[in-house]
């Protein structure tokens, strides 16, 4: 068994994500786009960030990055003190499978698996031992509440339950960081709330450290801090701190206005 | 402008067409090497007997080609229908650009039309070459000698060629303006976006079936191979409906049962065994129909290809046993022959041709009747397959010792009032040897006869185009006297040495054909080159059509499985991406489609394979009757054949789908 799901609250805070001036060019020497230019932030452990930009503000790009999908073209990331940017073949699918969680805006199940095999899924490409699969399957999904429901197929569960087996999934190989790219972009507001609220759930409940990209003020609310960028530069970073969830979406859209971009503010 | 555009796209989606290019050019070249069998078989040095034997198969190998034309017109529409569908998103791109319906069936046209003409010519130059290899079969067929062979092209089978193949064309081109003359934008922009549900089974349900299958399969092949005895006319077509709905439950069932006895193991959750398995049940699932056809056509592949070739193997290397003399021929009259007679007209004397010869007498009146002997040792449940009131000839004994110098059989010794019984037909040598033990009396011109052994003598008495058909023959004392009116003589001899027994037989039939137009008189005689044209001349067609039949079922199947396979890979890259974000590497992706598509096309083969090691030991024994079927390691070469057309078949459907995944990168 790897580290108990439920840590305490008090544990010693952990830098798990560190960029150092990462920047990524594209075209050619006459035509340059500098999609991310020059960012250099942290993410501590059980931090939950939301990336905040206008569309080319290379929000995506930068996320790209981070998850090994896209290689930066000058710069340095850190996770966990390891540089992935140096990270190749097999040890960059370790890498992957091992340290990331992803999760998406349409769930993205298999729907030739049931919720328990989609869950299990992301142990069994891990090549952890079956027996201990079964526990901590068990585990994760009575944690999430979602125990009656996993021998059902995602057709014949409802988007709420499909959400939690997403998130099960995200979570249950222990990730250091879980990303979430534009997670509500294509959802109802009923089902973009239920995803964020899960987000939360993650964040306060398991202690994951989510980093959430996003063009929605209102997706951003849920984070405890919001990075804005513009043009492929950070252009401010605000803390929620005490505030409660509708004061700080205020001084969210406050920013937005000034970043003077089309941001979309719901 | 639309012609660089169709061309373009060819171009570009080449690997999609890969699947329809080789199935065109593999039919192309299939449908060309089986018409130009004339042409090569004229061009060996054959007698003008078995030209017409050519001349006859290659007017069945027309009537099969049109079969075949069919079948490989459905496949192109089927698959071609699959490409429309794998596009359609591409042509809504193009409707919403503003190109009127009729540009957009134009550029399809073109494509195919381009497809068309690129498979013609590779397939026809595909057929050409192994069609010089087919030579060799050819040869070997005929009996022919391959030293006056040279390369051979047939232009009357081109042309067919041609002519089927621009026709199915046609209606493909048709078919296909007519398909997307009907498409919906929205449905063509939306195409990719279906949503699944999973064809689940009942367990319990599941269970059943798959046990009902088994039974049901169990029984067919307990009937065709230890029950054969009582496999008949009136059964026969409940075992063959046992057969095909066994395997049909079998896959509806099969591939829940193996998921919930996977999910029992530990193997289930490591890496993507579970993924891996369920992808295959859902294609199992979803296509159980198309998979039981696919399974049976296999099946009729394996058999009658198999059947087809130990036939002639086995009728070939019987030849010298079936035909121990050169000729024979009846007479009416103990003293002089009418055909000999005859044959003296056109200048031949057959007396002076031969080296040794006997004539005996053969009576039909007074004789016994099969029901007067095997009366006791009828089988109760009367399952016979021939009339119990049939005469059974009869044979004086010194006749039949004299004749088994010529025919290489055991003499027999009788006493005043003994009889024997001469047979080699498994079948009645078993009904006789049960009855014999009962002592059956016969009566013949006012004598009461009694079997002198128990057991039957083997033997035969006539030229037969295969061995073991003599279904019996009682020889009886030479102090019986036959009634002269209903008795036949026969003749049978050996030639000398320096006779040319071919060219004699061809002299003789011209004859035969003018006797029978201008005189009354009675003609027939029979030599061993006759009987064995006749063998070569069945053999050649029998085979050459079921390797024809064989092969198009073949290709047949295993288009239908990698078009089937090919749609479920283009419809589920979206989960392959899901697996690639999760972070499985290609290698194990890779491996996981390999492992799904292989046993895809592993599971209809082996269950195929099952019916035909069962339905192989049945024609054995159908066929057996006439010689003792052995099928050995002789068909390799055409395994090895039909196993390149179906792995080629895999192959391309795994390099296709590979591809197919790894089209949308994450």
């Amino acid at each position: 068994m790897k580290k108990a799901k439920n840590k305490v609250n008090n544990q010693t805070v952990r830098q798990i994500l560190k960029l150092e001036s990462v920047e990524k060019y594209y075209g050619s020497r006459s035509a340059l786009t500098k999609a991310v230019d020059r960012i250099s932030f942290t993410v501590d452990s059980s931090e939950f960030v939301a990336i905040m930009g206008a569309s080319g503000s290379g929000k995506t790009t930068l996320l790209n990055c981070i998850a090994t999908i896209d290689r930066v073209t000058a710069g340095k990331i850190y996770v966990d003190g390891e540089d992935i940017t140096r990270l190749k073949g097999e040890k960059l699918n370790r890498f992957r499978r091992e340290e990331l969680g992803f999760v998406f805006q349409d769930f993205n199940l298999l729907d030739t698996l049931t919720a328990r095999e989609n869950i299990a899924l992301a142990l069994a490409i891990q090549k952890v031992h079956p027996l201990e699969i079964t526990d901590r399957v068990e585990k994760v999904s009575s944690e999430l509440g979602i125990s009656k429901v996993l021998d059902k197929f995602p057709y014949q569960m409802s988007g709420g339950q499909k959400q939690r087996v997403a998130s099960a999934r995200a979570i249950i190989t222990d990730p250091k960081l879980v990303l979430a790219d534009e997670p509500t972009g294509a959802l109802d507001s009923r089902s973009a709330r239920m995803l964020l609220e899960q987000l939360e759930e993650l964040n306060q409940r398991f202690d994951s450290t989510i980093l959430m990209v996003t063009h929605d003020a209102f997706a951003a609310s849920y984070a405890k801090r919001v990075i804005f960028l513009k043009d492929g530069k950070i252009f401010n970073e605000i803390r929620r701190g005490d505030h409660s969830r509708k004061e700080f979406f205020d001084q969210i859209i406050d920013v937005v206005t000034a970043l003077g971009g089309d941001t979309n503010v719901l | 402008m639309f012609s660089k555009l169709a061309f373009r796209n060819l171009k570009r989606s080449f690997k999609d067409y890969a699947i329809y290019f080789f199935t065109l050019a593999l039919g192309v070249a299939i449908f060309y090497i089986f018409n130009a069998l004339e042409t090569q078989s004229v061009m060996l040095k054959i007698s003008d007997y078995m030209l017409e034997i050519v001349k006859l198969m290659n007017s069945v190998m027309s009537g099969v080609s049109v079969f075949v034309a069919l079948v490989l017109g459905f496949l192109i529409i089927y698959a071609s229908r699959f490409l429309i569908k794998r596009r359609s998103q591409e042509f809504g791109t193009y409707m919403l650009l503003g190109m009127s319906k009729r540009k957009i069936a134009m550029i399809m046209l073109l494509e195919t039309l381009m497809i068309g003409i690129f498979s013609l010519v590779a397939g026809l130059l595909v057929g050409v070459a192994l069609s010089q290899f087919m030579s060799v079969l050819v040869a070997n067929m005929f009996e022919a000698d391959m030293t006056s062979f040279g390369f051979v092209f047939s232009g009357p089978a081109c042309v067919k060629t041609l002519i089927y193949f621009v026709i199915i064309f046609l209606v493909v081109m048709l078919l296909n303006t007519f398909i997307i003359a009907r498409q919906r934008l929205i449905k063509l922009l939306q195409a990719r976006r279906t949503t699944e549900t999973v064809k689940v089974r009942k367990t319990w349900l599941a269970s059943i079936v798959l046990m009902v299958g088994v039974s049901l399969l169990g029984w067919a092949y307990w009937m065709v191979t230890l029950n054969s005895r009582h496999l008949d006319d009136s059964n026969i077509m409940f075992v063959l409906a046992a057969g095909a709905i066994g395997t049909a439950f079998f896959f509806w069932s099969v591939a829940t049962i193996i998921v919930k006895l996977f999910q029992k193991t530990k193997l289930y959750n490591r890496g993507l065994n579970a993924f891996t398995l369920r992808q295959f049940s859902s294609a199992i699932n979803t296509s159980a129909v198309a998979m039981t056809m696919i399974c049976l056509m296999l099946f009729v592949t394996i058999c009658v290809s198999a059947s087809a070739i130990s036939l002639h193997e086995s009728m070939t290397a019987n030849s010298d046993k079936a035909m121990p003399v050169d000729i024979q021929y009846p007479s009416k009259l103990a003293d002089q022959s009418e055909s000999v007679e005859a044959l003296k007209d056109y200048g031949i004397d057959l007396n002076t041709m031969m080296a040794e010869q006997m004539r005996y007498e053969i009576a039909y009146s007074d004789s016994p009747t099969y029901g007067d002997i095997l009366d006791k040792a009828m089988p109760a449940d009367g399952a016979v397959l021939f009339n119990t009131d049939a005469i059974l000839p009869m044979m004086h004994v010194s006749d039949y010792n004299a004749l088994s110098d010529f025919f290489h059989n055991q003499k027999v010794e009788l006493k005043d009032n003994e009889y024997a019984i001469v047979a080699d037909f498994a079948t009645m040598v078993e009904l006789f040897e049960r009855a014999l033990p009962t002592q059956p009396k016969i009566e013949i011109a006012g004598r009461n006869l009694y079997p002198a052994t128990d057991e039957v003598i083997d033997g035969m008495y006539q030229l037969s185009t295969a061995t073991s058909t003599n279904t019996g023959l009682v020889v009886v004392p030479d102090d019986i006297k036959f009634r002269e009116d209903d008795a036949t003589w026969y003749t049978v001899g050996n030639f000398r040495e320096n006779v040319d027994a071919q060219d004699l037989t061809d002299k003789i039939l011209k004859i035969r054909d003018q006797e029978l137009k201008n005189t009354a008189r009675y003609f027939m005689i029979e030599t061993k080159q006759m009987l064995l044209n006749s063998n070569i001349g069945i053999n050649a067609i029998v085979t050459f059509v079921a390797l024809y039949l064989g092969i198009i079922f073949l290709i047949a199947s295993a288009a239908l499985l990698a078009l089937k396979q090919l749609s479920e890979s283009s419809d589920n890259r979206a989960k392959y991406a899901i697996l690639q974000k999760l972070g499985v590497d290609n290698k194990m992706l890779n491996h996981a489609l390999g492992v799904q598509i292989g046993i895809f096309f592993a599971l209809p083969l082996i269950v195929a394979i099952i019916h035909a090691i069962c339905g192989i030991i049945f024609c054995d024994e159908v066929l057996g009757i006439f010689g003792g079927i052995k099928i050995d390691y002789s068909m390799a070469g055409i395994a090895l054949v039909f196993l390149a057309i179906y792995g080629g078949y895999f192959l391309i459907t795994y390099f296709s789908s590979k591809r197919m995944i790894r089209e949308r990168r994450i």
